[in-house]
């Protein structure tokens, strides 16, 4: 996979540095620690957001990042490394959010935990993101707060300024709102259907977001 | 520490920087990451272990701000005033965590507190010890919270009876706050050098 | 609104308020005479989008389905709930429904909920505090002194609140169980199972009584009529009262006893717990109001419902969910079934109304220009919709898109004023047109993925582009009355000419009463302009292969004329949001 900056097609000066996987980086955005973000290719990373790809896991010295397979191919000194950040295909990550891998006590050491998400999520402007796994198709509104090591499974909607408490399993299909965050309801059977209609406006909540993708410039 | 006086590169984060340089006191051992501004012509004083992680603002334009031992504070935060804005010196304790994207306009922040993501501390207000604010809320403008407050859900405030009565968690959480300090200081390229 | 139809409604036909439909087009398939408006001579066959009731009947399309044997939308009042599997959503474990029944509906492992503020509640480890003479003796060095608590991550409150340390971080409920049960009996004298024993005396008191009031009066304690009300019952319908009943039941019923002893399970309330009510009281005045429980903490749980103030609130057990299957109310066959499995988010069945209805879009005809970076369009707050002004005509753009596999035929009818105090005056400059079918699901992939913004002869693109670089290519055209604007292969647009009107009501010389003036006030929501579009749709199907979007219709059922034509005819209404009108 290709690390944001490595092997951008800088075609002309536009706000976005386009990698080959179709990555859309904003040259306005914060991104710390590069090597260890993966993004899965057709993201979308929009001015101020900030990535801290620098809070990785510092393995103990038993080097067992070799499973690794889409690892970064330039390991840093540290020694083995895990990916921190890893985002699918399809992800928006709109203006001033922030990317914040949890970290917790493990064993007596405070242990940064990678974050993992999955394809078309759409992460809404001025969000903090610090769960520990985000699943397919989520919408996530603006300003909102996933506190460390919640998760969210598919096809979940969660509000805008809404606090995801930490550690909250958030079940698939739940809208989630609130502070703190609370099922408040389930997204209709439809959630993340009917987008790709070719009419320039064909991306849904929840769907297939390329359309989305594809339009940001 | 080397000794590079004047920093040499910043012009990127400096533009907007005025030409008086903001007299630091930072600690040897804390850590002061890449991208974080400092302005203001009032003293900034760092303690011992204390991590500034990147794009921290602090802007000693209306005041002195000091920064306590193993303190931490996350990107995105501001602690300070905007020139113009107001007055006052801004203490904030040791063992205080201040989360991302906070706006910290308080004169004074306990030992032990935690201030959570994007949550604003008014002008003048005065948080305890062991207090936390969760995220998104606000301490309103010379509001005053006694030790152990927690302000959660819409802004109820409430005391932790735990945290007040066992000592024993109090000096958990310390610890889980030196390991924090412990492991940002591995993870984070220290600058302090720029500032001294 | 994020989706491009977010800001459209459909009202489900399965209530009267949405199900009226307007004069002229009820009868018949005649179009209308009049382009794009009728006399709304008939009070309240139109919806009204303002009233009260119609948000109960309005939904936006990805939350209905549709019954393709009933040919219908189906909404959630019009369809049925079956239970497919409980599941805790904090630990996704599945719970067989024989546990439900017997454990109730939370979930018995290890997930618990913050009292105050319902977040999840971690196991944490303490070293406990070690009085300082247990730490001389040299056996309890030996022993491990960690104890667990139960915590709130996000308001921080522990069990240590409540006075709970648990000794294992695993089997929570059995521990807290425990403790429960021992914390009752030291707080109450009278002890759970003490208590539980009365009320079991006093049940099967009751139950004798009752047995021996009813024995005595029927005769028929043998018979297979053994419940007295239903032998009763029987008795008063073939009136074949037996005599010694008759005698019976003219004599007074013989007076039940009561219970009047503890072994009969009467407990008797006793005013001498006065220092314990003082001593409530006198906590009430220490932690004041905010030292209370709210009612929503106490309703959260059962064993919360008598906690008076915040340390007495036990953790709550995390509270099961459901993954449901929908059935048609009328016909009863399945609209969506998850897959069983947990963990699945695939579904069996889904017959949603996406796939089935046209779906409508409205956007302005001359697009505002978009703000300088277009990356920040997204986000909703930058850009507020402008408010529309009084009085001032609008053009918009109405999209019809066909999600079918057939030519559809569509006749839109819309009151030519909105219902309601706000009349705007809405004309649609053709009110019946048809529309392509929906390619295969193959075309429209490639196409969406191949088409370029170049793509000259498709016109929505075009339009959009436009909208998108500001260029002015198609404003040269004017609408016309009973032209279609623009045509894709499965979507027709159409003009919809909007003046919006004043919130305020026109100026009178006779001075208003009291309660007229109250009937005039604005009401919130009333300068949201949303128009209501009666929506009918005719189309034309061969029985043999499936018509419609994933062809899910079994293809079993037949018709006397195998070839043939079926007509199939769909109305709804359909509520369109415009925006908000200015207050001037």
């Amino acid at each position: 996979m290709s690390r944001p900056a490595a092997a951008a097609r800088r075609t002309h000066k536009g706000e976005y540095i386009e990698t080959d996987t179709g990555n859309k980086i904003s040259r306005k955005s914060h991104i710390d620690g590069k090597q260890h973000i993966m993004l899965g290719g057709r993201t979308v990373v929009m001015a101020g957001v900030q990535m801290r790809g620098d809070l990785c896991r510092v393995a103990e010295k038993s080097s067992d990042g070799g499973a690794e397979k889409e690892g970064p191919t330039t390991a840093i000194a540290v020694g083995s490394v895990d990916v921190e950040i890893m985002v699918q295909r399809g992800t928006i990550i709109s203006t001033n959010s922030v990317l914040r891998p949890p970290m917790r006590l493990s064993r007596g050491q405070m242990t940064c935990y990678p974050m993992r998400m999955g394809d078309n999520i759409f992460i809404g402007p001025g969000s903090h993101i610090s769960a520990a796994s985000i699943s397919s198709h989520v919408y996530i509104g603006a300003n909102c707060v996933l506190s460390p090591f919640c998760v969210i499974k598919e096809s979940c909607k969660i509000l805008p300024n809404t606090v995801v408490p930490p550690h909250m399993i958030v079940p698939p299909g739940s809208i989630v709102a609130g502070r703190p965050g609370r099922i408040i309801g389930e997204v209709g059977d439809g959630w993340g259907q009917g987008g790709g209609g070719g009419e320039g406006e064909e991306w849904v909540e929840g769907g297939d977001l390329r359309p989305l993708v594809r339009s940001i410039k | 520490m080397a000794s590079t006086s004047a920093p040499a590169k910043k012009p990127a984060s400096s533009s907007t920087v005025p030409a008086i340089k903001t007299p630091c006191r930072i600690h040897s051992t804390a850590v002061i990451a890449d991208k974080v501004q400092i302005t203001g012509p009032h003293a900034v004083e760092i303690g011992e272990n204390a991590v500034l992680q990147p794009h921290v603002k602090l802007r000693a334009e209306g005041g002195k701000i000091i920064i306590g031992k193993n303190t931490t504070v996350a990107e995105k935060a501001i602690i300070g005033f905007a020139a113009g804005q107001g007055e006052g010196d801004i203490v904030i304790g040791d063992y205080v965590h201040i989360d991302a994207g906070t706006r910290i306009e308080a004169s004074r922040i306990g030992d032990g507190s935690s201030i959570e993501v994007n949550s604003v501390i008014g002008k003048g207000a005065v948080v305890g010890k062991d207090c936390k604010v969760t995220a998104l809320n606000v301490v309103n403008e010379g509001e005053e919270l006694p030790d152990f407050t927690v302000v959660f859900c819409d802004g109820q405030r409430r005391i932790d009876q735990t945290m007040k009565d066992h000592a024993e968690i109090r000096t958990a959480k310390r610890l889980g706050q030196e390991r924090t300090v412990a492991l940002l200081q591995r993870l984070i390229p220290n600058v302090a050098s720029k500032w001294l | 609104m994020a989706a491009p139809w977010a800001n459209t409604y459909y009202a489900c036909p399965c209530s009267e308020l949405s199900a009226a439909a307007p004069p002229n087009v009820s009868n018949g398939g005649t179009p209308l005479e009049l382009p794009g408006s009728f006399d709304n001579g008939e009070e309240g066959s139109t919806f009204d989008p303002h009233n009260p009731r119609a948000n109960y009947s309005l939904y936006p399309l990805d939350n209905l389905l549709y019954c393709d044997e009933c040919d219908a939308i189906r909404c959630p009042r019009c369809w049925i709930e079956e239970v497919i599997n409980w599941y805790c959503p904090s630990c996704m474990f599945e719970v067989p429904t024989s546990a439900i029944k017997s454990d109730g509906n939370r979930c018995s492992r290890n997930c618990y909920n913050c009292p105050l503020c319902t977040s999840p509640l971690t196991i944490s480890s303490v070293a406990s505090p070690r009085p300082v003479e247990d730490s001389l003796k040299p056996s309890d060095a030996a022993r491990p002194q960690e104890s667990y608590l139960l915590q709130c991550q996000y308001c921080d409150w522990t069990s240590l609140d409540v006075g709970i340390q648990l000794d294992r971080p695993t089997k929570i409920t059995e521990q807290l169980v425990r403790l429960r049960k021992s914390k009752d009996t030291k707080t109450d004298p009278i002890s759970v199972s003490n208590r539980e024993e009365t009320f079991n005396n006093l049940t099967n008191f009751y139950k004798e009584e009752l047995q021996g009031s009813t024995e005595s009066q029927t005769p028929f304690g043998n018979s297979p009529y053994n419940s007295p009300a239903n032998l009763a019952r029987i008795m008063s319908l073939y009136g074949g009262v037996s005599h010694t009943a008759l005698k019976k039941s003219r004599e007074k019923p013989q007076p039940m006893r009561e219970a009047s002893s503890h072994s009969q399970g009467l407990l008797v309330y006793t005013a001498d717990k006065s220092d314990a009510e003082e001593e409530i009281l006198q906590r009430l005045k220490e932690l004041g109001w905010n030292g209370t429980t709210t009612g929503e903490q106490r309703q959260m749980a059962p064993v919360n419902n008598d906690a008076r103030f915040l340390g007495q609130l036990w953790p709550v057990a995390t509270a099961l969910r459901t993954r449901r299957g929908r059935r048609c109310r009328s016909c009863r066959q399945f609209l969506t079934r998850p897959d069983p499995k947990m963990g699945s988010i695939r579904y069996k069945i889904r017959l949603l109304a996406l796939n089935f209805i046209p779906r409508l879009s409205l956007k302005p005809l001359n697009a505002i220009p978009p703000p300088s970076n277009p990356a920040f369009r997204l986000t909703l707050d930058d850009s507020p919709q402008p408010l529309l002004q009084p009085f001032t005509p609008l053009q918009y753009v109405l999209t019809i898109r066909n999600p079918i596999f057939e030519k559809i035929k569509v006749s839109l009818a819309t009151p030519d004023t909105t219902p309601g105090k706000v009349a705007s005056k809405v004309t649609i400059l053709c009110p019946s047109f048809d529309v392509g079918p929906a390619g295969d699901i193959w075309d429209e992939a490639l196409g969406s993925s191949t088409t370029t913004p170049s793509a000259a002869n498709d016109g929505g693109r075009k339009a959009a582009m436009a909208s998108l670089t500001g260029s002015t290519t198609d404003t040269d055209r004017q609408p016309e009355a009973g032209k279609i604007w623009e045509k894709t292969r499965n979507s027709t647009s159409v003009i919809l000419e909007i003046v919006p009107g004043s919130l305020k009501p026109p100026s009178r010389i006779v001075t208003l009463t009291k309660q007229e003036r109250e009937e005039q006030a604005p009401r919130q929501d009333d300068d949201r302009l949303e128009i209501a579009v009666y929506v009918r749709v005719q189309w034309e199907t061969h029985e043999e292969g499936p018509e419609a979007g994933l062809g899910k219709r079994d293809a079993e059922r037949k018709m006397p004329s195998g070839e043939a034509k079926v007509a199939k005819e769909l109305a709804y209404w359909c509520v369109l949001d415009v925006g908000k009108i200015a207050d001037v």
